[in-house]
């Protein structure tokens, strides 16, 4: 069981890892530019919200299958394929959990007073200054809230992964596929014990959660 | 160059236009050193024209200079960036920044100057506004008259060539908004620093400035010595 729940956490890490600068950069472009499409934007983000995540490992299964415009390109340049490994899995679970990551952070960002970068810029400070002195650091209770959001919906992730990486013991079997195995196989101890791990995390997180964004709040 | 011929020495020049849905702002005028109030009734377009003279809003067409620099020149295409005008603006709400004590707020913008335009001192600067006791608190736990002199001494940090205060004083209660404008006077008088101040009180306007530009609707009613200006019957009744 040890493998299986460091297996999900290297995924559900790593998912994470991608996905925060995105989610920082998306983030500020819809609360603090007025480029053009960022309405199509705010769209596109949600959209993995919106489809079953089996969709979402049917879509990748044709980019990055051998045959997909992706897959094809990597098993060329690097002679290996995706498909059915760890980094699927990585790939599923940061598509699904992105717009978790990015909800709180544009709640953050929006809270911050536009005078306070207004005044960074008159004092002196370039945007990118002022981006890193003054926008992230007010934005870090949205920043760990979405973070913890999404790390979790990454952890859990099932229908996506099951689809691109598979349901492979020691490869690719994460904790919310190694419950669905045991459930099947009626291995309700192992069952029962992977389900506590999963509460307990799920259930830690939300907490903290909900406090970081009630002091937002206040 | 003598004080009367400083004082005397034009420092901003300004004719622009500005178009919203409803309001245009149409300004041209030559302000010289030293405090200058703009006044004018609410909605007249003070804050606008601040905006356009700091860069934070760009004007559809004119040019704005501040010691012959050019800012912005809608016929040679130039706006200089507003991180690069050199002009400090105190805002209507103190907009120190939260996360930081106040002596990193005052640092903030003097850290970015380089150090062959620092003209002044930064122990001086805290010594004047009274600030040694509270260099190291939180912004979250100062009164308004404290943020204000924080947010005023933080922009002349910067040895900017020109200060705009946007009516920092209106919340502020009779008794700190002497302390302010007494501070704002200092500006001038000590370090030299012209100062173009927006107000909707006449009574500020006469304390303060030498000069005086009336704006209403969007124009520019009259520009110039603070007592002629605002004795002037037609003028006074813009503001019932």
């Amino acid at each position: 069981m040890n493998d299986i729940f460091f297996l999900s956490l290297k995924i559900a890490l790593t998912a994470t890892i991608i996905n925060l600068p995105i989610s920082i950069l998306i983030s500020w472009v819809l609360t603090k530019t007025k480029i053009p499409g960022r309405s199509i934007l705010d769209l596109i983000v949600l959209i993995p919200l919106a489809i079953p995540p089996v969709l979402v490992g049917f879509f990748l299964l044709i980019i990055f299958g051998k045959n997909g415009p992706l897959g094809f390109f990597i098993n060329n340049i690097f002679g290996t394929n995706i498909i059915f490994t760890w980094f699927a899995a990585v790939l599923a679970s940061s598509i699904v959990s992105i717009p978790l990551m990015i909800r709180p952070i544009i709640i953050s960002m929006s809270e911050i007073d536009e005078n306070l970068e207004k005044s960074a810029r008159i004092l002196g400070a370039s945007s990118l200054k002022s981006f890193f002195n003054i926008t992230l650091p007010l934005s870090y209770k949205g920043i760990t809230a979405g973070t913890l959001l999404g790390f979790i919906r990454a952890f859990s992730e099932f229908g996506a992964t099951i689809i691109v990486a598979g349901n492979i013991p020691g490869k690719t079997q994460t904790v919310p596929l190694a419950i669905y195995t045991n459930i099947i196989t009626g291995n309700n101890e192992e069952v029962f014990k992977m389900v506590v791990i999963c509460l307990l995390l799920s259930i830690t997180s939300i907490f903290i959660y909900s406090k970081l964004l009630s002091v937002t709040k206040k | 160059m003598s004080n009367t011929a400083n004082k005397n020495k034009i420092l901003l020049k300004i004719n622009i236009e500005k178009r919203f849905d409803n309001f245009s702002l149409n300004c041209s005028v030559e302000i010289p050193n030293g405090v200058t109030s703009i006044i004018g009734p609410s909605g007249s377009g003070k804050t606008t024209l601040l905006n356009c003279i700091s860069g934070i809003s760009t004007p559809d067409k004119g040019d704005i200079s501040l010691n012959s620099n050019i800012l912005f020149s809608s016929l040679e295409g130039k706006n200089t960036s507003l991180n690069k005008r050199k002009i400090g603006y105190v805002f209507q709400t103190p907009t120190l920044f939260p996360h930081m004590n106040v002596l990193q707020n005052i640092r903030y913008g003097y850290d970015m100057t380089s150090t062959s335009r620092k003209r002044i001192d930064l122990d001086e600067l805290i010594e004047i506004f009274q600030l040694s006791k509270l260099i190291k608190r939180s912004t979250k736990n100062l009164s308004g008259g404290e943020l204000q002199r924080v947010g005023i001494a933080r922009s002349l940090a910067t040895s900017p060539d020109l200060l705009l205060m946007d009516e920092p004083i209106v919340s502020l209660d009779v008794k700190l908004k002497k302390v302010i404008l007494d501070y704002l006077k200092i500006t001038w008088t000590k370090l030299q620093i012209p100062v173009l101040y927006v107000t909707h009180f006449i009574s500020d306007a006469i304390n303060i400035s030498d000069k005086c530009l009336v704006i209403s609707r969007g124009k520019t009613i009259a520009f110039g010595k603070t007592e002629a200006i605002l004795s002037d019957k037609n003028i006074l009744d813009l503001f019932e």
